[in-house]
């Protein structure tokens, strides 16, 4: 298990790496500077600016010294915020986005995986075809459909919530439901899936034979084998409410680190976008490998492997 | 072919012999059986007849900006008259009465009435005109806009993916034909990059290449190859162990012969299926993008970026955020259910691992 471990973090370091590169030269070649967007400057101020962050050395220089920063876990200072550093902005907005992150994934396992075990204990029922087509809706409305009327009808016409802000736990209905939404009807169809196949497995059929009540089958004996593609999903899963969580902190207005990654995109503040691309790629090899401790822990067949 | 019996007459013997069906046919055959599948297909034809050729028989343009009609609700009814200028004006009935605070019984009985009237010296008639969807906060039609925006998000969804198509299907079966170090370097790389969230790459895309519509077909296309590329690798690696592609190796056939003659051929179901499947799925990117800013810019419209203008304006004008969802969600609905219709009729397993 231990060496299991070390050889994925092992792994992870030049996908960690390769991104950083690819993402460092992807930016820092990019037609036009981070001062071009605004009105005209002399050209002493623009180079003062350049020399202030670090701008006018070689291209590979840059690059060393920002590997080298980054060692130390210093990501920079950002153009458009000025003065501030890209660490402050991150330690102040993560936690926010990592709490809507949560309350979402809380929100779609706690739908879709009792969803989905009902439609696979109840096969072609109604019970089967409510939750399924219903999951189809949550799939087919993206979050920034779902998110302008949700905030519509909870928040300007029933008045229940307020449709932007971050302030009382009222203001993380939304954002965390709109979120974990999608991933609900995700997590609904992979249980459904991966619970029907377990029930078609000889082990339930000898529980059955053995008279064991229908609860015990389905959550004792099929629940631990039907969950696997759901606990492979939350890596991926994770990803995808990075993306979505720009969109409902746009949305909703919740002060995260995704807005600060949007307008950092919308303003070219260059050392912004890398440093947050980074985080991001950073949290998601690390969310990968989470999962896959996880997926070693409750699967005994991947143990030895 | 289920329609041997125990004892199969002479006849039909030779009809079934007479007709061998392809592998097309008779996917299409079980498609034809599946009636979602089918009313999806029909729906988006519909959607993209209305998008690409709607506009020949729409009389508003799209970027045509009625200045007295701002915001006004669909099917409402329309005023028109003669401003001093002589140019002709269009005002709803409503933002008439409501502008006019001291408009007396007589009038107003013939503003219900649809009958001619003089008020302050300007003649007003009842207009045949109609805006089905409304109008949008600048005067314009949202049926036209709706048509303009179809137009760039379909075709980013279609486009797209025929880049990724191309790029995903020729690095995947040289990946998977040539094997080897070469393979395992490519699909590393591969592997990289998938652990770069879609969006975020998009992203930086556009932003480094900046921000117009060739660039999000590009940005796109760049980042959605990879799982196509997956997926042919698999395939190519089964279909390279066969007898045929042994064959056609062992007569001297060329490597790029091989590919392009005896595998891609082969790999058509799962393309066609998996493609289907990314349209949708290109069409969320491409809207996600419109609607934070960073997509089509204005004047142009996608319907990304006409959700997000109604999501701001929902409160007053609540049209504005439905009509473009409704349409949307519509085409996402359909082109799911024809890519599961299409993956259970072509039996492809799991398109997405």
């Amino acid at each position: 298990m231990l060496s299991f471990i070390l050889n994925r973090l092992l792994q992870a370091i030049p996908t960690v790496w390769a991104i950083i590169t690819i993402t460092f030269f992807l930016v820092m070649t990019a037609p036009g500077d981070p001062f071009s967007a605004e009105r005209e400057m002399r050209e002493e101020t623009r180079q003062q600016l350049a020399a202030h962050y670090g701008l006018d050395k070689p291209l590979l220089v840059q690059y060393g010294l920002y590997l080298k920063n980054l060692a130390t876990f210093d990501l920079g200072l950002s153009f458009k915020q000025e003065g501030r550093r890209i660490n402050d902005i991150i330690v102040e907005s993560f936690p926010v986005s990592l709490e809507l992150g949560l309350l979402a994934m809380t929100v779609a396992l706690l739908v879709g995986v009792p969803a989905g075990i009902l439609a696979a204990s109840r096969k072609n029922t109604v019970l089967d075809y409510a939750p399924m087509s219903t999951a189809m809706v949550g799939i087919c409305m993206p979050t920034f459909v779902i998110g302008p009327i949700l905030g519509l009808v909870f928040g300007v016409w029933l008045g229940w919530f307020n449709v932007a802000g971050w302030f009382s736990w009222e203001d993380r209905v939304l954002p965390a439901v709109t979120l974990g939404l999608a991933y609900a009807a995700y997590i609904a169809r992979l249980t459904r899936a991966g619970m029907l196949e377990t029930l078609g497995l000889d082990y339930i059929r000898t529980a059955k034979a053995k008279g064991l009540p229908e609860k015990t089958i389905v959550f004792k004996h099929a629940l631990r084998g039907g969950i696997m593609p759901v606990v492979s999903y939350l890596g991926p899963a994770m990803a995808g409410m990075i993306s979505g969580s720009f969109v409902v902190e746009t949305v909703f207005q919740v002060p995260g680190l995704g807005r600060h990654f949007i307008d950092g995109a919308l303003n070219r503040d260059y050392f912004m976008i890398l440093g947050t691309t980074i985080f991001y790629a950073t949290l998601i090899v690390g969310a990968n490998l989470l999962v896959d401790l996880v997926h070693t822990a409750l699967d005994p067949k991947l143990r030895k492997a | 072919m289920k329609s041997a019996r125990i004892t199969p007459s002479i006849e039909t013997m030779e009809s079934i012999a007479e007709t061998p069906r392809s592998l097309w046919t008779d996917a299409m055959l079980r498609l034809r059986k599946n009636h979602l599948a089918v009313a999806s297909f029909w729906i988006f034809v519909g959607i993209t007849l209305f998008c690409f050729i709607g506009p020949l028989f729409h009389p508003y343009a799209p970027d045509n900006q009625n200045r007295t009609l701002r915001a006004t609700p669909p099917f409402a009814e329309i005023l028109e008259y003669e401003d001093a200028f002589g140019k002709l004006n269009q005002i709803s009935k409503a933002d008439f009465q409501t502008r006019n605070r001291d408009l007396t019984a007589e009038i107003l009985a013939e503003v219900e009435n649809d009958q001619p009237f003089e008020y302050k010296g300007v003649e007003y008639s009842r207009s045949t005109a109609t805006y089905v969807m409304g109008t949008d906060g600048h005067g314009r039609d949202v049926m036209a806009r709706i048509m303009q925006g179809g137009r760039i998000s379909l075709g980013v969804g279609f486009l797209a993916t025929m880049i990724s198509l191309f790029i995903g299907v020729t690095y995947g079966s040289i990946s998977g034909y040539q094997g080897g170090r070469l393979d395992a370097f490519m699909m590393r790389a591969v592997e990289i990059l998938y652990s770069l969230p879609f969006t975020i790459f998009v992203i930086l895309l556009m932003v480094v290449f900046g921000r117009s519509i060739i660039m999000i077909f590009i940005a796109i296309g760049a980042v959605e190859w990879l799982t196509m590329a997956r997926i042919t690798r698999n395939q190519v690696l089964q279909l390279k162990e066969q007898e045929f592609a042994l064959a056609a190796k062992a007569i001297g056939v060329s490597t790029p012969t091989i590919i392009r003659k005896h595998m891609i051929p082969n790999l058509l179901g799962p393309i066609v299926v998996y493609a289907t499947l990314s349209i949708p799925a290109i069409m969320i990117l491409e809207s996600i993008l419109s609607f934070l800013g960073l997509g089509v810019q204005p004047p142009d419209a996608s319907w990304g970026s006409l959700i997000s203008d109604g999501a701001q304006k929902m409160t007053a004008y609540p049209w504005l955020l439905f009509v473009p969802a409704s349409f949307f969600s519509i085409t996402l609905f359909a082109m799911n259910f024809l890519g599961d219709g299409l993956r259970d009729a072509l039996d492809v397993k799991s398109s997405k691992d």
